[in-house]
């Protein structure tokens, strides 16, 4: 029997965007979002500047949906575009700019102890590692969400993420935080 | 996850965690309102990354926008009036009170649910139909809810419109009386596909509920469903034992000419319902401006083929499609459309019109697949100045078979049954 209309999965949200359906377009963003604000703070290193990102991936996502290829899938198509998005944002601030390290990584005020150090040892990471490390922690996505957004599947997902973990705790160890196994 | 483990999981979210991020679409449809509006306005892109033979019907027709909907909904209209036409022989009957019966049924409303997958693309649709034998047709088509096209199809001034109300466009066709005269003959509609559950061989499903009515069931599968629609399909079949008419019925297989797969679901039936004339009148806004220019539709035919084809070339300089199938088709008409586009020496109106001649050559090449006629193409290999070579041929007749050769000579010879080595 044919799925009913509200009960779609994501290639049939996607689809229907294709065909100009807005608020499938809206649903999509909605279940991308955090994970977007993620991948922008992997680069960004500044919360309100990953949103803007997100929000500018949309902005380009909508206008690119339709040349989507059927073979690629949404999330990590969105995701490319986000890091793209993210990279203009971190050049053209380092242009009007020049930042220290520390600038890119506010305190808050009632913060644990500690979480200064831990987010320095993040941005010690590679790119990649960093990305999977946000992905996971930024918004507490499952390893499967990670997965689409990554663009592979979720127990290459849980793969990667436990190497990224155990590259993070390395460096927490050298940070003073003792030895964390993964 | 041992406890250390835990520890790091603690640690990061602590450090990083940005829990109750909430995206407020409103608020970014209002900051984005340039890039929602063009979205909402114009069709699908069908501005792929490379134009490649095979690929969706819907990406590869042309590289414009404006005309895109049109050109495919033309195509699909062409190649689906070709199987249309195709006369087919019935086989023994069973449950022929039922078939009979819709068969007689003149005037009717239904729901039809598609979900076809097409060079890896899936469309889905949905679509009201109020079919008249007096009045013609009305389709509402809707995607994800929004209605997309509004089709209708008037009998007696033989034209059918199609209003896009995304685009605030139509386009008009106009029909021959040939084409009306077969039309008025022989409609592909559900009434076709009760005659195939009917006279197929079929094995009961038994009682059941569908559509909160209960109902009596019996599954077919077999080739050649829909007038050629299907290659190959299986379905079922929902009667009302009460009513005796038919409650749902569901269709799926593989299309015919390898064009993909498709899931049908026809179903709300409403049968010999009076339906008003006005309904079939279109409704077209003052502000919607016609696309192209009123177009022409044929029978599918030698003729229309000939002509599909010498338009081709005209544009091509000199070379045929290399295939006459959809897929074939389309790709073709893609790349030869962006390159007219590019060069800037067509307009839209004649470019609509090119389209739809050249889709006619289609249309009349599955025609002739589907009536077993053999059909056998080598645009591959043979251009305009290739005088000498076959271009096409079918059988024509018993013993008898028709060539047409590269400058679009057209003979009718002996079926000598040789293959043909060029």
């Amino acid at each position: 029997m044919l799925m009913q209309v509200d009960d779609r999965t994501e290639m049939q949200m996607v689809e229907a965007a294709k065909g100009g359906c807005l608020e499938s377009f809206g649903e999509l963003c909605s279940r991308y979002y955090n994970a977007m604000a993620a991948v922008g703070y992997s680069l960004l290193r500044d919360r309100q500047l990953a949103e803007d990102a997100a929000q500018e991936t949309f902005a380009r996502a909508i206008r690119n949906i339709r040349k989507l290829d059927g073979s690629q899938k949404f999330g990590a198509w969105l995701a490319a575009i986000c890091r793209n998005v993210s990279k203009d944002m971190r050049d053209a601030r380092k242009r009007t700019v020049e930042l220290k390290a520390e600038d890119l990584l506010p305190a808050e005020s009632t913060e644990d102890v500690g979480a200064s150090e831990i987010r320095k040892a993040i941005w010690e990471l590679g790119d990649e590692d960093r990305e999977t490390i946000l992905l996971r922690y930024y918004n507490e996505l499952s390893q499967e969400k990670m997965g689409e957004v990554l663009g592979i599947s979720r127990s290459a997902a849980n793969r990667r993420l436990k190497k990224a973990q155990e590259r993070l705790a390395r460096i927490l160890g050298r940070y003073g935080f003792g030895e964390i196994e993964i | 996850m041992n406890s250390k483990n835990r520890k790091l999981d603690e640690l990061a979210g602590r450090a990083i965690g940005r829990s109750g991020l909430q995206f407020d679409f409103e608020r970014w449809k209002k900051e984005h309102g340039d890039d929602v509006r063009e979205f909402e306005t114009s069709g699908p892109d069908i501005e792929g990354p490379e134009q490649k033979r095979g690929t969706s019907v819907w990406r590869s027709i042309m590289r414009n926008r404006v005309l895109q909907v049109g050109v495919a909904a033309v195509l699909v209209f062409v190649v689906l009036a070709g199987l249309h036409f195709v006369e087919k022989g019935t086989t023994s009957v069973a449950w022929a009170e039922l078939g009979q019966r819709v068969g007689s049924v003149r005037d009717f409303v239904f729901k039809v649910s598609t979900k076809a997958t097409m060079s890896g693309q899936t469309i889905n649709m949905e679509m009201y139909a109020y079919q008249s034998a007096q009045h013609g047709i009305r389709m509402d088509m809707y995607q994800a809810g929004r209605l997309q096209m509004m089709v209708y199809m008037a009998a007696d001034k033989g034209e059918m419109v199609t209003v896009m109300p995304d685009a605030k466009q139509y386009i008009r066709m106009k029909m021959t009386p040939e084409y009306m005269a077969q039309w008025q003959k022989r409609q592909q509609d559900p009434r076709d596909f009760v005659k195939w559950f009917t006279s197929a061989e079929y094995t009961s499903l038994g009682r059941s509920v569908v559509d909160g009515i209960e109902v009596e069931g019996i599954e077919a599968r077999s080739a050649n469903v829909g007038g050629g629609m299907f290659e190959q399909a299986d379905g079922q079949l929902w009667v009302d034992p009460v009513t005796q008419w038919p409650v749902r019925m569901e269709i799926k297989g593989r299309l015919a000419l390898g064009m993909g797969e498709m899931e049908l679901a026809m179903y709300g039936f409403e049968w010999d319902k009076v339906l008003e004339p006005s309904w079939y009148a279109p409704v077209i806004p003052e502000d919607y401006k016609q696309q192209g220019s009123t177009m022409t539709v044929a029978m599918p035919s030698e003729e229309t083929m000939l002509q599909g084809l010498k338009v081709f070339a005209e544009l091509s300089g000199g070379t045929y499609p290399a295939g006459l199938s959809i897929a074939d088709i389309s790709a073709e008409l893609g790349k030869l459309m962006a390159s007219a586009q590019l060069q800037g020496d067509i307009d839209k109106s004649e470019m609509q019109q090119k389209a739809m001649d050249i889709s006619q050559a289609g249309g009349f090449y599955i025609k002739l697949v589907t009536e077993k006629k053999n059909p056998e193409y080598f645009g591959k290999d043979v251009t305009a100045a290739d005088a000498d070579k076959v271009l096409m041929r079918w059988k024509s007749g018993e013993g008898k078979m028709k060539v047409v050769y590269g400058d679009l000579a057209i003979e009718e010879v002996d079926d000598v049954n040789e293959p043909l080595s060029q």
